[in-house]
């Protein structure tokens, strides 16, 4: 039996836009996260695989932003810089057809930007592109609506000396698969603050590699609202790989019915680099009996110079906080819902003005 | 207008209340004194409905109707309030979102219109000033960060914009300098009126200074033991509360 999706490949690889030896290199290394991989224990990879959707291509709508292909040939050299083409990343890479192209020249100012990604009854594999030159500040919301396939999208976000880039992240879907790769690449004193909101899908992988020059900073904050039998995955991989470099996570799940989900923050400090800092929040609200999380820290430090902190929990309402409110007139419901609601608005108040209202308005219309 | 009468309550299988009797006229105001462990508390959580402590006897009253059946929420819109000896902290809550919501759940209740946003605005920035509540702590988390003091004004602050029928003000001197104590028991005389009980829970006599209770009781292992006006409060801070025990 042949690999997956190798005979699709073979089908569409003529008419695929683009360097035809890069997606043939990334089909004929593409191997897929089996039982056995740690970074792929909680979330099984046999099941995105189960069914072998057929590529097509997925809407895309831009505000701000430009077709991918179209960018000027300097930024558009960057792809597949911070990606790789392990895994699910490679399927993109063989398959991508285009997708959103967001570059801020030296000292720009680029925002707010919107990227819409659309899933599709089948294997979508949109690519975005972020570049931010040095001092250029760029505000770029990509949102994903997934459909009933398989959606790969990889984002790549690229800040240049002093840059910062602000990316609102954002699945949204009734069901549908999805394993979203966000690549983040920091230049010197640079910062890449990522909020990534999983809303919808029925299983939902967000990965988040970063690595970068002296002094860069990632804040990455997530919030997910899971419901049915949702399943949703924040995977971090942060590479602290030069002096100075700073990380800061802030995640939040909050799980009804059966709801899961898994939260993996792993920061690894080489030896040798040195005035680093690391700190990590995953707290969880538990809000029905089946509903369950697993959280991993996963710090891998080889050095004594750094400053790192952690913490989780897993909870549900409290209880006193509840009668609190019932005390003053609430009902519980009422009283429920303000606990959760209030539970979230750390990471919603994080968002960027231009996009806080319709996260607001995603949490609200969810807890209603 | 509140009776409790011959009631019994546990938590966890333990007797707290072992037949309490009380009655509260309209507009009185009275104070329940006790030593640790007597079941001051649990006193005001009962009347509450705290879903921690079950009532196993006996029947709690507001204007003839039993509160037992009643969910927390049903006794507060009846216009029972409390004032907590240790209010929870609810990050991600502005308190003057909250107290709206109370006050429109409350007013809702007793079939008046809703306050808008405005007309909200007003009214709390003007009960404020009775508890000498700094304005700012209206946009800040409910409690969060709160000083000890500030969060007991803040409880004497809902009260006033809430205006219930029946205040019980679980310690609301514990954590609080002299100061602030006369403050808040002046907050709280200005709040009485003749269609308004206070029950007035405190293990010091210290509080009844500055807030003159009608009525005075001991609590002692569950039951009232004792009975008298404000000067029962200054003979317990003098002689304790053996002498009543050994009495009872």
């Amino acid at each position: 039996m042949s690999a997956p999706y190798q005979a699709a490949f073979e089908a569409v690889a003529d008419a695929l836009p683009g360097n035809g030896s890069w997606r043939r290199a990334a089909m004929q290394g593409l191997t897929f996260p089996g039982r056995r991989d740690e970074a792929w224990r909680f979330t099984s990879a046999a099941r995105l695989l189960a069914t072998e959707h057929a590529p097509v291509e997925g809407s895309v709508e831009l505000e701000g932003a430009v077709p991918l292909l179209e960018g000027p040939r300097d930024a558009v050299a960057k792809l597949g810089r911070a990606a790789g083409t392990e895994g699910f990343q490679g399927l993109n890479a063989a398959f991508f057809r285009g997708g959103a192209l967001v570059h801020a020249p030296a000292g720009a100012r680029v925002g707010p930007v919107r990227v819409k990604l659309g899933g599709a009854d089948g294997l979508t594999t949109p690519r975005v592109l972020v570049v931010a030159e040095a001092r250029a500040r760029v505000e770029v919301l990509v949102e994903h609506t997934l459909g009933s396939g398989l959606h790969v999208p990889v984002i790549e976000v690229f800040a240049g000396t002093t840059a910062s880039v602000s990316l609102t992240h954002v699945v949204r879907g009734e069901g549908g698969h999805a394993v979203v790769r966000i690549a983040a690449d920091l230049g010197r004193d640079a910062r890449i603050d990522v909020r990534s909101f999983v809303l919808g899908g029925s299983i939902v992988r967000v990965e988040l590699t970063s690595t970068g020059q002296a002094r860069g900073a990632l804040d990455a904050r997530g919030l997910v609202l899971g419901r049915g039998k949702q399943h949703a995955d924040h995977h971090l991989e942060l590479q602290h790989a030069s002096p100075g470099m700073a990380s800061h996570q802030l995640f939040r799940n909050i799980l009804d019915d059966r709801a899961r989900a898994v939260f993996t923050g792993q920061v690894t400090v080489a030896p040798g680099v040195t005035g680093t800092e690391a700190t990590q929040q995953a707290n969880t609200l538990l809000l029905a009996d089946g509903a369950s999380a697993v959280v991993r820290p996963w710090l891998q430090i080889d050095n004594d110079e750094v400053v790192a902190s952690h913490g989780a929990t897993v909870g549900r309402l409290d209880d006193e906080a509840l009668f609190y409110l019932r005390q003053r007139g609430l009902t519980v419901s009422e009283a429920s819902r303000l606990l959760t609601g209030a539970f979230a608005s750390e990471v919603v108040a994080s968002v960027p003005d231009a996009f806080r209202e319709e996260l607001q308005a995603a949490v609200d219309a969810w807890l209603a | 207008m509140l009776e409790l009468v011959d009631v019994h309550a546990e938590i966890d299988g333990t007797p707290i209340l072992k037949g309490l009797t009380l009655t509260l006229g309209a507009g009185e105001v009275h104070a329940v004194m006790g030593p640790n462990g007597a079941g001051k508390s649990t006193l005001s959580k009962v009347i509450c409905g705290h879903p921690d402590y079950t009532v196993t006897g006996g029947d709690i009253r507001l204007d003839g109707e039993s509160l037992l059946g009643l969910e927390p929420e049903e006794r507060a819109h009846r216009g029972v309030f409390m004032s907590f000896q240790h209010p929870v902290e609810i990050p991600g809550v502005s308190t003057s979102y909250f107290l709206k919501a109370a006050l429109n759940a409350v007013r809702t209740a007793r079939g008046e219109p809703e306050l808008n946003a405005v007309d909200f605005l007003k009214l709390a920035r003007e009960k404020m000033k009775l508890v000498e509540m700094p304005k700012e702590l209206l946009n800040r988390s409910l409690n969060e960060g709160f000083s000890g003091g500030e969060k007991k004004r803040n409880e004497i602050f809902q009260m006033a914009v809430l205006e219930p029928k029946l205040a019980v003000l679980d310690e609301m001197d514990s954590g609080l300098d002299v100061d602030a104590l006369r403050t808040l028991a002046a907050g709280v005389n200005a709040l009485r009126a003749p269609d308004r009980s206070m029950l007035v829970i405190t293990h010091y006599q210290r509080l009844l200074d500055h807030l003159v209770p009608d009525f005075t009781h001991i609590l002692v292992d569950g039951r009232i033991v004792k009975s008298g006006d404000a000067t029962l409060a200054k003979d317990v801070e003098t002689r304790g509360y053996d002498w009543i025990r050994k009495a009872g």
